[in-house]
């Protein structure tokens, strides 16, 4: 039986803060809120992803799976301090390709 | 074009976030007694969208019989949430409130419960930030994602960010002028 490919989708956020925010901070926040909301099996389940490569000025990419965009925003958009910062996350696009992402860095 | 009511006045974040602003009068009441909602409902007469915050059911049901106000953030149970459709009264997703919420599973749970019993009965349904700092505020974007996972289907979630909030600014616009009499009622 054929397997079906994950199709993945790319979702561009930005962070509304006072300062800027690290990769490793942020990767940790948005993980930790994730898995609050749908835990470690929908983690995997959703092949969430963020991408170092795609990440500076408090812009960033999240590789995910079609069917956990939602989940997966809304996880996002519940993060309301990352360490003694305030900030707002906002998700900007859902990309489907990395080539369109690659002229806005 | 989507409207976030129930917010703070910041325009330039608030149109970085996907948002119209809009001058609106919006008053939040919170009556413990029905004596107190009459008062408060006359005090905000001139108010162009009144919301009743977390009501108990009393109040809830003297404010949809009397029609009082425009929006409840209460979750609605089955004979109101049907009279509330007769009269236009909306229920509104306050998105503060989970993000304050201490169990996080049941607001969830009591969200999407009023979110399907609204679209049974064609409850008007409104989405707001109900940010009471900028940092409470969040994206157009994610509110739609938001209503998605409580049970929306996309078109859906993107109506409850400007549908009614269009038909209580044509409301404003028509008390500007003169024309609207009561609810159901204008000068033609």
């Amino acid at each position: 039986m054929a397997v079906k490919p994950n199709r993945k989708r790319y979702i561009l956020f930005e962070i509304i803060s006072d300062k800027e925010i690290g990769f490793e901070l942020s990767k940790r926040a948005i993980l930790d809120s994730t898995e609050k909301l749908i835990g470690s099996l929908g983690i995997s389940k959703a092949d969430l992803r963020l991408l170092p490569d795609f990440y500076s000025k408090n812009r960033g990419v999240i590789s995910v799976n079609h069917d956990y965009i939602p989940k997966i925003k809304l996880a996002v958009t519940l993060i309301q301090r990352i360490g003694s910062q305030d900030v707002i996350f906002h998700t900007k696009r859902v990309f489907g390709t990395l080539r369109k992402i690659k002229n806005m860095f | 074009m989507y409207y976030d009511f129930w917010t703070v006045k910041e325009e330039e974040l608030l149109k970085r976030l996907g948002f119209q602003p809009v001058n609106l009068a919006v008053a939040v009441i919170a009556p413990k007694n029905a004596d107190e909602l009459k008062y408060l409902a006359e005090k905000n007469k001139t108010a162009d969208f009144i919301v009743l915050h977390k009501p108990n059911e009393k109040v809830l049901k003297v404010a949809v019989d009397n029609c009082n106000i425009d929006a409840t953030d209460e979750f609605v149970k089955y004979p109101l949430i049907k009279k509330m459709a007769e009269r236009n009264i909306a229920v509104l997703i306050n998105f503060n409130e989970l993000l304050k919420a201490f169990n996080l599973q049941k607001t969830l749970y009591l969200m999407s419960r009023t979110v399907k019993l609204a679209k049974r009965h064609k409850t008007p349904i409104i989405i707001s930030s109900g940010a009471q700092t900028k940092w409470e505020l969040r994206s157009a974007s994610d509110l739609i994602g938001f209503c998605e996972v409580i049970g929306m289907t996309a078109g859906e979630a993107k109506k409850t960010l400007y549908d009614h909030q269009e038909r209580v600014l044509n409301r404003k616009e028509l008390k500007k002028t003169g024309k609207w009499v009561s609810p159901g009622v204008r000068v033609v």
